[in-house]
């Protein structure tokens, strides 16, 4: 009967000891204060208290419209802020939102003051896409975030089940590790692809507006098939092949529908030449023949002919300044065959970091300032959204929390939205906050890295950048 | 928090055993359960609704499940031993009774965890649309129904006397240590301690930490840590990734689930020493099988030994002939892939698992001519238990995927896109999570003598070295569960 006494005694020795935790000192980031009860009494011993100073964390105008203005005015004033670009900035420019926001929308910041890169472009284009001759094609340019057509395959869907319009838009010539869309089907043979994650293998003067290029053999073959993933995917009306052939090339290319293919004779000549081929159809076959080895493919579109196109540029770990080094020749074609009325820039998530400093976030959009300033040479008339950084959760002693530094990242593109007189979209407001990744892993809408979406997680997000977009019509 | 809330259900909060508010009511619990160690009525009473509040902690008010199950067994048990004692030879009366016991528990089984599963399947069968009900699972309610069964069922069989009082079997069945996540301990291992005078001797209790030790690292550290970093965003989207990341996520996953059941059994096991109580062994270094049938007597025993007794010996065994053997086997093991999950990758699982015993058996018999307890030796035990471990790698593919679909794109990720110059990337990259799963694998091939070592020096250095151990293992866990995840790790395709 003694032991089961020791029993007893183990139990408080276990219990007493592991309180007295507490008095062992966490060692820099490697270990932390351990407090057995935290669920009553929350330790706030050591935790620094939130300072962002000046920064525009409240972003809804609606209730302070000068909210960004007065915040941005104290980050004028801290020299470790200064702009590195040495663009004169505009620091009252205020926003302007829709007039009728219906509640619970996050509205879509407007600070062109109704010059070029405003929402007015694109407002007035979806308004009377009926009567237009064109399609009206959007570029949603993000990282790892948009991976695989996430979020974009619903966004692109909810906008053509209104606007009509049909096709992927942008696709790759190449399903590979890093670009795999279950909304477009590509087989592809004797094609090797380059991003930036090929390092040594890669040279940015010769990617596409995707960030990537293709470098067939001669013989490749590509085959291009819709999927019913979404709705309007199964058939398109035309395609184009954008084409690097300084040595020449012949393409053939193939419908179902046709019995003939029909040839496409590249000249030998620098720069991107595009093979276009018209008709209906699901699925379209290419086949390339050339001499040389210095031929590149860019990638293709398969489109309609009305409503809308949106195409989507996802590329994991791309922080936003890749695009800045689109070559000029690339952009010059895209603007004449394939110009775009919305460009939607959505980054953030790897250049966010825990305990990221407003010096650091301040280097990081100054750089893609000048990304979004080397578009806008291209596309000058287009509507320019700056999509904020969604929430990431990251775990400390109280649990799992928004990441220290997400706030302050979406506080800084705010103001480099306001700076370059473009739009703005808080997502991470939107999508709800503090800890709104948590809630969307808890209902299976986000992976366990609580950092990126899945699809259902995409088609939440979609439905809340479309309701943000038609609250301007 | 208030300490209400603390105290109340919360969905979210479910008690476990690794949580700290499971340390400060066990510590309570110990006291006063002590202290009434010569007040054995007294005692079942307290434990009994310990018992029952750990269960509403978990599960709310479904805890009266618990009570209806524990009475109508009783009752039914109770009948059937007296119609046994008073019209032996009047079967029939008794079938009924055991019939009712199962309609009971299984009815209430099959309702919380089964009504939508069935429903999907049937309800198109005849052109109508399903929609998914909001039916809510009671935690453990497969452990608790199958453990109650079992005691109804060895009455009836005649292998088991009737417990003393309801009280008894209420003890029983709701003992809360294996109440949530078993091990499935039978009436016939279990009534005899229940009024036996408490003793926990000095090696029940280094036992009993050593088994919590072990969960506690399991559970917490490894299968905790590689889920959360890296095997559960594999599984997410398995498209994603390279076949040598799926492939790594395969095996990391396979090791999850071990330590994950394992552990928690293994707490279960360490926490009933303390309180006096013997648990059978549960897990037995599964993944060292030659064979499968081997895996399955090392693997969640209390349960393959439960569907043996119970499901493939009622329905004849290998008592009917070659052919009905082979078909009694592929059938208990799709029951018991239904019993993991209600969904038909669970199913699927267990149609591997049935062929594969089958194809075994029967190779065995007709082929090698071997031995039931045949154990090869060599290059031979090394083949046999390389391709053992990978048909068990492979089954739970379907066991983890959310779906065929999902399941499909992890294998053709592997075979058809590997990538194999990317494993160093991939090792180095989740360094952290790399080291526990081979830490995990490795301690499948530690001396068993290592436990009895562990076990004596637990007991030699006394309460005080048993305190010092638990508190270290505390504060390894309470680092583990406040790191910071791993973010994803972009590799050079």
């Amino acid at each position: 009967m003694k032991q089961n006494y020791k029993v007893v005694l183990l139990a408080v020795l276990v219990t007493a000891g592991a309180l007295l935790l507490y008095l062992i000192p966490p060692i820099g980031d490697v270990t932390k204060r351990v407090w057995m009860l935290s669920d009553l009494f929350p330790d706030s011993t050591g935790r620094v208290a939130e300072e962002m100073p000046g920064l525009p964390l409240a972003m809804q105008p609606d209730t302070d419209s000068t909210a960004v203005a007065l915040a941005a005015d104290s980050i004028a004033a801290d020299s470790t802020l200064a702009s590195t670009d040495g663009a004169p900035r505009d620091m009252h420019n205020t926003p302007t939102v829709p007039a009728n926001l219906p509640e619970g929308t996050t509205p879509i910041l407007d600070y062109s003051g109704g010059a070029n890169g405003g929402m007015g472009h694109i407002a007035g284009l979806l308004r009377g896409v009926a009567k237009l001759q064109r399609k009206v094609r959007i570029a949603y340019y993000g990282d790892s975030f948009i991976e695989s057509d996430i979020l974009t395959c619903d966004l692109r869907q909810l906008l053509q089940d209104r606007f009509g319009g049909e096709g992927i838009g942008w696709a790759g010539c190449k399903l590979t590790g890093t670009d795999q869309k279950p909304t477009v089907s590509i087989t592809a043979s004797h094609i090797e692809d380059r991003n930036h994650l090929n390092r040594g293998k890669f040279r940015t003067s010769l990617m596409g507006p995707s960030l990537r290029y293709y470098l067939p053999q001669n013989g490749a073959r590509i085959t291009y098939q819709g999927t019913a993933f979404r709705r309007h995917l199964s058939q398109w009306t035309a395609t184009q092949l954008y084409v690097r052939a300084p040595s020449g090339m012949t393409v053939t290319t193939q419908l179902p529908s046709d019995s003939l293919s029909t040839t496409h004779t590249l000249e030998a000549q620098p720069g991107v030449q595009i093979v276009e081929t018209a008709g209906q159809t699901s699925r379209i076959d290419y086949s390339l023949s050339f001499s040389g080895s210095d031929a590149q493919l860019l990638g293709v579109t398969l489109e309609g002919s009305t409503g809308i196109q949106l195409d989507n540029f996802g590329m994991r770990s791309e922080s936003g300044h890749s695009l800045a080094y689109i070559p000029d020749d690339v952009l010059q074609a895209v603007a004449a065959h394939h110009s775009y009325d919305l460009i939607i820039v959505h980054f953030g998530l790897n250049a966010t970091w825990k305990g990221i400093s407003n010096a650091q976030c301040r280097a990081y959009i100054d750089k893609t300032k000048q990304s979004i300033q080397h578009l806008r040479q291209y596309f000058p008339a287009a509507t320019i959204l700056v999509v904020s950084v969604s929430d990431r959760d990251q775990r400390d002693a109280d649990g799992l929390h928004t990441m220290d530094g997400v706030e302050r990242m979406v506080a800084h593109q705010a103001i480099m939205a306001q700076e370059l007189g473009v739009c703005f979209f808080n997502l991470f407001e939107a999508m709800g906050g503090r800890d709104s990744m948590s809630q969307l892993v808890a209902l299976g809408h986000a992976n366990k890295d609580y950092t990126h979406i899945n699809f259902k997680g995409g088609a939440d997000l979609a439905q809340l950048i479309f309701d943000a977009l038609m609250a301007y019509l | 928090m208030s300490i209400t809330e603390l105290l109340t259900y919360n969905p979210q909060e479910p008690i476990l055993f690794s949580t700290s508010l499971f340390l400060f009511l066990f510590v309570v619990f110990v006291a006063l359960y002590y202290l009434l160690q010569r007040r054995t009525t007294a005692r079942l009473l307290f434990v009994t609704a310990f018992s029952y509040y750990f269960y509403y902690k978990s599960s709310g008010y479904y805890f009266f499940l618990l009570a209806v199950v524990t009475v109508s067994d009783y009752l039914l048990a109770e009948l059937i031993y007296r119609s046994r004692q008073r019209r032996p030879q009047q079967r029939g009366v008794r079938g009924l009774l055991l019939a009712l016991s199962l309609i009971v528990d299984l009815g209430l089984l099959c309702y919380f965890k089964y009504t939508n599963f069935f429903a999907s399947l049937l309800v198109p069968l005849f052109g109508g649309h399903f929609e998914p009900q909001d039916i809510f699972l009671p935690v453990g309610i497969s452990f608790f129904t199958f453990q109650s069964l079992s005691y109804t069922i060895d009455i009836y069989r005649g292998r088991l006397q009737p417990v003393q009082s309801l009280l008894d079997y209420a003890f029983y069945v709701s003992f809360f240590p294996q109440l949530v996540a078993g091990p499935i301990v039978r009436a016939s291992d279990f009534v005899p301690q229940i009024r036996k005078p408490l003793l926990a001797t000095d090696e029940m209790r280094a036992r009993g930490v050593y088994f919590i030790l072990c969960g506690l690292l399991k559970k917490c550290i490894i299968s905790d840590y590689i889920s959360l970093n890296f095997v559960d965003r594999i599984f997410d989207d398995p498209s994603l990734y390279s076949g040598v990341e799926n492939l790594l996520g395969l095996y990391g996953y396979t090791l999850q689930i071990y330590c994950d059941f394992s552990g928690y059994s293994d707490m279960a096991i360490g926490i009933a020493l303390l309180l006096g109580f013997h648990f059978p062994k549960n897990f037995d270094t599964p993944y060292i099988s030659t064979n499968v049938s081997e895996f399955w007597r090392r693997w969640h025993i209390s349960f393959s030994t439960w569907i043996r007794d119970y499901i493939y010996i009622s329905m004849g065994g290998n008592r009917k002939g070659e052919l009905r053997t082979h078909l009694n086997l592929m059938v208990t093991m799709l029951i018991g892939g239904l019993w993991h999950g209600a969904s038909l990758n669970f199913v699927a699982w267990g149609a591997m698992h049935g062929v594969a015993l089958s194809v075994h058996k029967w190779f065995r018999q007709h082929i090698m001519h071997h031995p039931k307890d045949y154990k090869p030796h060599g290059v031979r035990r090394l083949v046999a238990t390389l391709f053992t471990f990978h048909f068990i790698v492979f089954t739970f593919i379907f066991f983890r995927c959310r779906s065929f679909d999902t399941s499909w794109q992890m294998i053709t990720q592997i075979f058809t896109n590997f990538h194999l110059e990317l494993t160093w990337q991939v090792i180095t990259g989740y360094a952290a999570v790399m080291l526990l799963i081979a830490a995990g694998y490795l301690s499948h091939f530690t001396p068993t003598s290592w436990q009895s070592h562990s076990v004596r020096t637990l007991q030699r250095g006394g309460v005080l070295l048993q305190a010092l151990a638990m508190i270290a293992a505390i504060y390894a866990v309470a680092q583990f569960k406040t790191s910071e995840i791993q973010p994803f790790i972009y590799f050079q395709f």
